[in-house]
């Protein structure tokens, strides 16, 4: 007897692509399975998001949006910035992509100065878009390049006993 | 009339803070599911506390900190609550007065200076422009005499004196102790703002915000008010190193179309 579980799983392999348009909302859908990504908010990203969290939290400088499908598993996200001279945030939303409302605790992180990467974890509630923000710490308007490793919920795709 | 009645239930709701720990005396977190969100970040937080910041006080009152690791990091630490409740008028409200207490002595000694600010309330509206989505923002602060000021910061387009779409002023040598400020939003290309601190609004002539021309707002551009948040954010980097550990307290916020609240 064999049996054959085989997952969508969300893999910390990265194979850089950087995006051809701007990452505006909504913004790139992080397919399954995850290989990583790279972005880049100087070239690819607009200041589309001036405040989130109903002005609680500003976004002076550019952002980038991504879309994630929630299936109830967990998402853990890590950005990291290329070189020390940004300060990269990232908030966690959903409704709607930029106005929608905040994830709180580890759906948000602003935690790491320049230079520092920035994680973001949650359970992504099956049936539910989630907007990942990447974006410019307060006070900055800088931009930069970045990386995004991770995992993305895990999908049982196939189940069977052989 | 279907966004008056959601935004009467909203101020129920949210009076209920004090309410509920009234009649239960208990003030515990869980009243902050009156709001119709809350956020809270890395080590920021938000409680349900005794006692009331009312002259007769309440059971209970909200407390918001940024928490200890605050001062190397978190530029955009955030302990807010919020009320989405105007939204659901398409566009927004175009006429919104709001009230709340507050308690800012925890905030005090020499640090405390013009290089000090935080947002207690954020009241956004519709639309963004001049980078920004704020109608109206209050800000905590101070200056060279280490004394509380309060300044409120609104979206007046072409009027602003500043050129950056904004009209301010400040309320300057505001003492410790509970205080409540209410204001008074009329949006619109013939815009204005009217506050009060410590002021009975159904009995007393408020204040009008300044422009550069008298105190008309040009506030189309941001259409009218979708939603309301209340705590503290968007601090200055000398808040967050030598306050960060600092409570303020929020108390009985209402909201209202047309109505003045008063104490």
């Amino acid at each position: 007897m064999k049996i054959r579980v085989l997952l969508c799983l969300g893999a910390l392999l990265m194979v850089p692509t950087f995006a051809s348009a701007a990452l505006t909302c909504p913004g790139t859908l992080l397919s399954k399975p995850f290989s990583g990504a790279q972005g880049d908010t100087c070239t690819n990203g607009s200041n589309s998001i001036t405040s989130m969290c109903s002005g609680g939290v500003d976004s002076p400088g550019n952002d980038d949006a991504y879309q994630i499908n929630g299936d109830g598993s967990a998402v853990s996200l890590t950005v990291t910035p290329t070189g020390t001279a940004w300060d990269v945030a990232v908030q966690v939303m959903t409704g709607a992509c930029g106005t929608g409302t905040c994830l709180s605790g580890t759906g948000s992180s602003d935690v790491n100065g320049a230079g520092g990467a920035e994680t973001v974890s949650f359970t992504a509630t099956a049936a539910t878009t989630y907007w990942v923000i990447v974006y410019s710490g307060q006070l900055s308007a800088n931009c930069g390049t970045y990386t995004i490793s991770g995992q993305l919920p895990v999908s049982l795709q196939k189940f069977s006993v052989d | 009339m279907k966004s008056l009645k959601t935004l009467m239930l909203a101020v129920a709701s949210l009076a209920g803070l004090g309410i509920a720990g009234s009649a239960f005396a208990q003030c515990a977190d869980t009243n902050l599911s009156a709001w119709s969100s809350t956020f809270t970040n890395n080590s920021s937080a938000l409680h349900v506390v005794a006692t009331g910041l009312e002259a007769t006080p309440s059971a209970c009152k909200l407390s918001a900190t940024f928490g200890a690791n605050v001062a190397t990091g978190q530029t955009n630490a955030a302990a807010i609550v919020i009320d989405t409740t105007p939204g659901a008028t398409a566009g927004g409200e175009p006429r919104y007065r709001a009230r709340f207490y507050f308690n800012v002595d925890s905030l005090t000694g020499t640090p405390l200076d013009g290089s000090v600010q935080s947002t207690m309330m954020n009241v956004v509206g519709n639309a963004a422009s001049s980078g920004f989505n704020q109608i109206l923002r209050v800000f905590h602060r101070s200056n060279s005499s280490h004394q509380h000021v309060i300044r409120l910061a609104a979206a007046c387009g072409a009027n602003s004196p500043t050129a950056d779409g904004l009209c301010r002023t400040d309320i300057v040598n505001v003492p410790a102790g509970n205080h409540y400020l209410e204001f008074d939003i009329q949006t619109g290309a013939t815009g204005s703002v009217t506050y009060w601190l410590d002021s009975n609004a159904t009995s007393t002539a408020g204040t009008l915000i300044p422009s550069n021309s008298g105190t008309t707002m040009n506030m189309s551009a941001w259409g009218g008010v979708v939603s309301m948040s209340m705590g503290i954010s968007n601090a200055s980097p000398n808040y967050r190193l030598n306050f960060g550990t600092a409570t303020q307290y929020f108390d009985a916020f209402d909201s209202r179309r047309q109505t003045a609240i008063g104490p």
